[in-house]
């Protein structure tokens, strides 16, 4: 995960980001801050965890992936933070809701929290590669007795299963955010009363409200 | 008898799937009635009248898996390789009928196919849980603590016929449930379908009881030993008075009756097939206390299972309290 093969120095940097060179047990390409990985990983500016090359190779998981969908995980995260950090800009320059740009990182952004559940996934159960149950449990020695066509057959089905679900839901939801805000209780012409901070943008700027809207209410 | 954790554990896991029958029954049975509609809005109408409650209902399936998991290990890793093609067509099915319940109502192009997904869903789902209840029931090879049968194993005369009787009875359910939630025409329907599915499903069960005895010379000392037999001959003198009292109050017009009967044609079901399995956990050879973990295992659970199955049961009955009554046609779950 933190692409640390050997022991450095008098303290672990922390890889930011670099190419995991499996075969001769180093880090290429590493950009690394100083320090920062004995701060994090043992809260000392100078202890440092063992690195890979102690174990057997056998005892290895696959490190690139680790290595990559963890930093997708944390990368994304730094995102969301900076996403956040721009709205509360925004709103303190009074711009919430007419700065498209933020707007459009926002929708780029919508589908992130899955990815980074996703890359997190992997990295625990990559990492914990080639254990089930760490130390005990080989995953080589976990399989049920449940043949491989038959295993190959029920996931070759879940993925069908699956991309059609999800493509359809894609679709409808999709569909649903092309669709301007309608408020739907014709006796509720401003919606229902909200607390400040979650009133919804049509509810705040008449230039958001259809023209269609903007008729029928007589704007 | 010995009443031990194994034993309180097997009896709770008894409960969830008996809990999870007689929920999800009736919900999966109005998925197999959507076929048999006539209109778009009873269409409508049957899926709101489980819209709420679906969902939670599956709750149970996962805690009869789970807990099966957690304090019958071996048993699960038994079941699961043995069931292995039932239970993914199930699951596979039980997604489809899942968002059904959403897709259906973001559509007008593609409604039928959704309707479709409901029905073929809920049908399938039935039919391999009455598969897996065959299957076990037929009897699961054991050999070195794993499963060593086949692929098709499950696969028999016995199991497709459970496989309906299953499908048969869950309808019976569910149309018993609109008798209960509906009026009008739709529930002149399903009381109709109710005389026909009532003696359809007394008629499989009393088939799927003949069957049974024969299959294992145990389950035919269970039934058939005298004294023993004068106390299992309450089982089927205890269905024919609930085939009474679901006749005659389906003829008299009554709504609630024929639902409880209907339930109870599965409690009694369900009573017999513990009286023919136990010991067993899996028969014919795997009893409760072999295939138990651990007894720190069972009593950690068991506090974690005694805290949280009465505030499930408390907020399902909450939430069924919340939904009484007939459904509104003009009120949608959306």
């Amino acid at each position: 995960m933190e692409g640390h093969f050997d022991q450095h120095g008098d303290s672990q940097p922390l890889a930011l980001f670099g190419v995991p060179n499996e075969e001769e047990g180093r880090l290429d390409y590493a950009i690394e801050v100083p320090y920062l990985g004995s701060l994090i990983l043992t809260h000392t500016l100078h202890d440092q965890i063992q690195g890979l090359n102690e174990f057997p190779k056998e005892e290895w998981p696959p490190v690139a992936i680790v290595f990559y969908s963890f930093r997708i995980m944390v990368a994304i995260g730094f995102a969301m933070l900076a996403l956040g950090a721009l709205g509360l800009l925004a709103r303190w320059r009074g711009k919430l809701y007419d700065w498209p740009w933020l707007h459009r990182a926002a929708i780029v952004m919508g589908p992130s929290g899955f990815v980074a559940v996703l890359a997190g996934w992997i990295t625990t159960e990559v990492g914990r590669q080639p254990y089930t149950v760490y130390g005990l449990l080989r995953t080589a020695d976990s399989l049920a007795p449940v043949e491989a066509p038959a295993v190959a057959t029920s996931l070759v089905a879940f993925i069908i299963v699956y991309f059609f679900i999800f493509g359809a839901g894609t679709f409808y939801v999709l569909r649903l955010m092309n669709r301007p805000p309608v408020v739907s209780d014709p006796d509720l012409h401003d919606g229902p009363t909200r607390a400040a901070g979650i009133t919804p943008a049509p509810q705040l700027d008449s230039s958001f409200i259809p023209a269609k809207e903007e008729t029928d209410h007589g704007v | 008898m010995v009443f031990d954790l194994a034993f309180i554990w097997a009896g709770l896991i008894a409960f969830a799937v008996l809990v999870y029958v007689v929920l999800d029954g009736f919900d999966l049975g109005i998925g197999i009635l959507f076929l048999f509609s006539k209109s778009e809005q009873d269409r409508d109408l049957m899926m709101n009248s489980v819209a709420p409650v679906w969902d939670g209902n599956e709750t149970w399936l996962v805690l009869g898996g789970g807990g099966l998991f957690a304090v019958f290990p071996l048993a699960y890793a038994i079941v699961m390789p043995a069931l292995y093609i039932p239970i993914i067509l199930m699951l596979l099915a039980l997604v489809f009928r899942g968002v059904s319940f959403e897709y259906r109502w973001r559509t007008t192009r593609w409604k039928s196919v959704w309707d479709m997904a409901f029905f073929g869903g809920s049908a399938v789902a039935a039919f391999c849980q009455g598969i897996a209840l065959g299957a076990l029931v037929q009897g699961i090879e054991i050999a070195d603590r794993a499963y060593a049968g086949g692929w098709f194993d499950w696969l028999t005369p016995f199991s497709l016929l459970t496989g309906f009787a299953v499908m048969v009875g869950y309808s019976l359910l569910g149309a018993t449930w609109l008798v209960l939630k509906t009026d009008g025409n739709l529930q002149v329907q399903m009381r109709r379908y109710a005389v026909y599915l009532g003696a359809a499903t007394l008629a499989l069960i009393g088939l799927v009881s003949l069957v049974t005895p024969f299959l294992e010379p145990t389950y035919y000392d269970r039934w058939f030993n005298l004294p023993g037999s004068l106390w299992t001959m309450a089982v089927p003198a205890l269905m024919l008075i609930l085939t009474w009292s679901f006749f005659t109050s389906l003829n008299d017009g009554k709504e609630l009756q024929p639902f409880l009967s209907a339930l109870g044609f599965f409690l009694i079901s369900f009573v017999g097939i513990g009286i023919s399995f136990y010991p067993m956990i899996v028969p014919p050879s795997l009893a409760i206390w072999d295939a138990a973990a651990p007894e720190k295992s069972l009593a950690f659970a068991l506090v974690g299972a005694v805290i949280l199955v009465p505030i499930i049961l408390a907020y399902t009955a909450y939430a069924y309290w919340v939904f009484r009554g007939k459904v509104d046609p003009r009120q949608g779950y959306h």
